[in-house]
């Protein structure tokens, strides 16, 4: 029993067997310590492999010298997790500001005067990853998976369908977040604590854009196995012979000055949101919206359904999915398992009876959400009829659409017996 | 009660029991304000060590402390209580030299110093190594020199002294020993799930998807099998009348704590990562947003980690308390 193993004679004073098995523990606690403290690798931006694998599957597989290169080659122009840099490109500057990437860049810390750095590992990477891939350690149980920077696509925003976002558009979902998702408010954050975050966003979707470009640009090569292929830039000799790599660079910055001309040009874009119809917010204006509802040319019962709870559709998926799966096939889906991929998750429609937008729940952010569609998914945009458009113009109008957003706003009011006893007549 | 003391003992003296339940009484806050420095990721905020910003830890000026940011605040908080912690196991070890006269106490409390210096040093290491490792060894720690503190603070009580000369009030008849197994094991499996809480709350970008969904899952698990043995526990405790009040108590405690505990876990989930996608179809968690930082999260995050603290320190309490009545009832019964 207890009592008779415990060593009643003990003595404190220490023998010089002891001191040596003190000793040798200490040595192991130290060790310990280096072996832990020592583990933390050294941050680095993850190859976007399944984008890779997506067009090895249609064509041919990429030399592995050059995947190392397009590393190499992004390192050089946007620098690492810890240090990011600005590609040399007209216009880098003014649409990113380094100081701003800097704090929100590189392991969390503050100093004395409560400013804060590394603001992207910790509010953000636990979810997106530290590339902003969507694949941060808690994603897989998150439905849905959290945003992947690095098509350049974001659903809410202010612009038109395959454009950016605004900076505001990035601020204004980091302070709000998105109802009904892992995405959480950082409303505690400052003003430029979040103008960072979304300078961050912003540098890892440009960054992830430049290396699909470089991928893309590799396959119109059609590089192959052989050793002495042209490398997109020879890095490693930078040094030794910075002419040829230099005009290596020059062939192919063009596209990240593509790239950042697409994300300078939304602030101009921002869909202008017209003066609602003098019978907003009445009843006609809901009836009005309830028969466009059900109608052919808005067609939004296909999908929200005829309950509009979501029970339209309930097969499609995200664009971000379909570029690198047929979710169909499940030879292919195990082929984005095996390769560290998330399996594919089902869009479902909104919910419209929740009053639970994710993209704002303002008439102006519905308007647009209808304007515009969301990208990547497969809310479509609208076609709106031009001024002075022909009679038999069958497109929508704005008011059309602000009858929409009416009848939107006003479907939890109203009653599923309503629904029921009048049933809409398909146009 | 017998007027003549037991033949085995010597005076006792409360004042080793006094420093061991006020090392429990700071120590448990310790793992609250520590648990705060994990939610608010406020590891880094002093970046020196065993210093603060170049003042020595005990003089850095408490304006420029209490008026400071945030961040600063909880983590030089966190230093001063666990400075006085170690002031405290000082005090316990001179206690235990001076007025216990048992002599495998000094050991023991040897060991607790040593354990307090190691826990030091590891936040310490953490610091200047920046290392999110460290610091999961660091909180895993704190919860197992906890449980230690409690484990001296009933070796060191009038109980335990009782116990032996079968002056406590109700000394069990009979004791299958089933009992003390289960304390142990669930004090097993308590130490199990704090060391993967504490690997989930220190996860980072290098932390892959498949380690996370693997800790998530044996997280859960555990939960539910510590729950089963609780409950075990308690019906067992519970079950026998002549039951010593001394086990039946921590183990409806422990009951109480593992129901606060679920309920708290589900809570840091919730207000971490939003409802889960079974519940998407209610309006409820279709508009719920979290608001990153917000106090409600940090301290219900927070108590989930300190709750589990509790549970095994309750664990210990019966363990120990178990131990000590089975040997002494063992004494009692030898000719």
């Amino acid at each position: 029993m207890l009592g008779r193993h415990i060593p009643c004679s003990w003595k404190v004073s220490m023998s010089s067997s002891v001191s040596k098995r003190c000793i040798s523990y200490a040595l192991l606690i130290g060790w310990g310590f280096v072996v832990l403290g020592c583990d933390t690798p050294e941050a680095q931006f993850q190859p976007n492999l399944l984008f890779v694998a997506a067009r090895e599957r249609d064509e041919f597989e990429l030399p592995e010298r050059h995947k190392d290169n397009i590393a190499e080659v992004l390192t050089h122009w946007f620098g690492t997790p810890d240090e990011p840099k600005l590609p040399p490109v007209d216009g880098a500057e003014e649409l990113l500001d380094l100081n701003q990437l800097r704090l929100a860049a590189g392991p969390v810390s503050s100093d004395k005067e409560g400013v804060k750095h590394g603001l992207f590992r910790k509010h953000c990477v636990a979810c997106h990853g530290i590339t902003g891939d969507g694949v941060g350690p808690a994603a897989s149980f998150l439905d849905p998976y959290p945003r992947d920077f690095r098509r350049g696509v974001f659903k809410f925003k202010s612009t038109p369908l395959n454009e950016r976002p605004t900076q505001a558009d990035l601020k204004r979902i980091v302070t709000e977040g998105i109802p009904g998702t892992a995405m959480p408010a950082f409303a505690l954050l400052t003003e430029e604590e979040i103008g960072a975050l979304a300078q961050y966003v912003t540098y890892l979707a440009l960054r992830g854009e430049v290396e699909r470009n470089l991928v893309d640009e590799l396959y119109d090569r059609d590089v192959g196995e052989e050793e002495d292929e042209e490398l997109l830039a020879d890095i490693s000799s930078l040094e030794s012979d910075p002419q040829k790599v230099t005009s290596q660079l020059e062939l192919i910055l063009p596209m990240v000055s593509r790239r950042v001309e697409s994300w300078q040009r939304a602030k101009t874009l921002v869909t202008p949101v017209p003066e609602r119809p003098s019978n907003w917010d009445m009843q006609e204006s809901v009836v009005a919206g309830r028969k466009l509802y059900y109608g052919g040319i808005a067609n939004c019962h296909a999908c929200h359904g005829d309950l509009a709870e979501g029970d339209g559709q309930e097969t499609e998926y995200d664009e971000w999915t379909k570029e690198v799966v047929d979710p169909h096939k499940q030879t292919q889906v195990d082929q984005l398992l095996a390769a560290g991929g998330l399996p594919p998750q089902p869009i479902l429609p909104r919910n419209l009876r929740h009053a639970a937008f994710r993209g704002g729940s303002r008439p102006e952010d519905l308007y647009r959400r209808i304007h515009n569609g969301i990208s990547g998914m497969p809310m479509p945009s609208v076609f709106v009829q031009p001024k002075g458009a022909a009679p038999d113009d069958r497109r929508l109008t704005s008011d059309d659409i602000w009858h929409l957003v009416d009848y939107v706003k006003n479907l939890p009011n109203e009653s599923l017996r309503e629904k029921f006893t009048s049933p809409p007549k398909k146009r | 009660m017998t007027d003549t003391p037991h033949p085995t003992l010597q005076p006792h003296s409360a004042w080793p029991h006094r420093a061991a339940k006020l090392l429990v009484c700071v120590v448990f806050p310790l793992i609250w304000v520590g648990g705060l420095v994990t939610t608010y990721e406020a590891g880094m905020a002093v970046p020196d060590w065993p210093n603060t910003y170049g003042w020595n830890l005990l003089l850095y000026p408490w304006t420029s402390w209490l008026t400071g940011p945030w961040d600063l605040m909880i983590e030089h908080g966190h230093r001063l209580l666990g400075s006085l912690a170690g002031l405290i196991t000082i005090g316990l070890v001179v206690a235990a030299f001076v007025c216990d006269s048992r002599r495998w106490m000094r050991p023991v409390v040897i060991g607790m110093l040593l354990l307090v210096i190691l826990q030091g040093c590891l936040g310490g290491a953490r610091v200047l190594m920046d290392a999110r490792r460290l610091a999961m060894l660091h909180g895993c720690l704190a919860h197992a020199f906890f449980g230690l503190a409690v484990a001296l603070a009933v070796v060191t009580s009038k109980w335990w002294r009782d116990e032996i000369t079968g002056d406590s009030k109700d000394s069990p008849t009979q004791d299958s020993g089933k009992l003390g197994r289960l304390a142990l094991f669930t004090g097993a499996l308590a130490i199990v799930q704090i060391f993967l809480g504490a690997w989930l709350r220190h996860f980072t970008w290098y932390d892959t998807v498949g380690t996370f969904r693997v800790l998530l899952w044996m997280h859960l698990f555990t939960a539910a099998a510590i729950s089963i043995h609780v409950l075990l526990l308690w019906r067992v405790a519970g079950k026998d009348a002549d039951r010593h009040s001394a086990l039946k108590r921590p183990t409806q405690g422990l009951l109480l704590l593992v129901c606060v505990q679920i309920g708290l876990g589900c809570g840091t989930w919730v207000l971490n990562y939003s409802w889960p996608a079974m519940f998407g179809r209610y309006q409820f968690a279709a508009r719920h947003v979290n608001l990153d930082g917000s106090m409600v999260q940090a301290l219900i995050t927070t108590a989930h980690v300190a709750v589990g603290s509790l549970i095994l320190a309750l664990t210990v309490q019966t363990s120990v308390r178990w131990f000590r009545i089975r040997w002494c009832r063992m004494k009692r019964n030898t000719p």
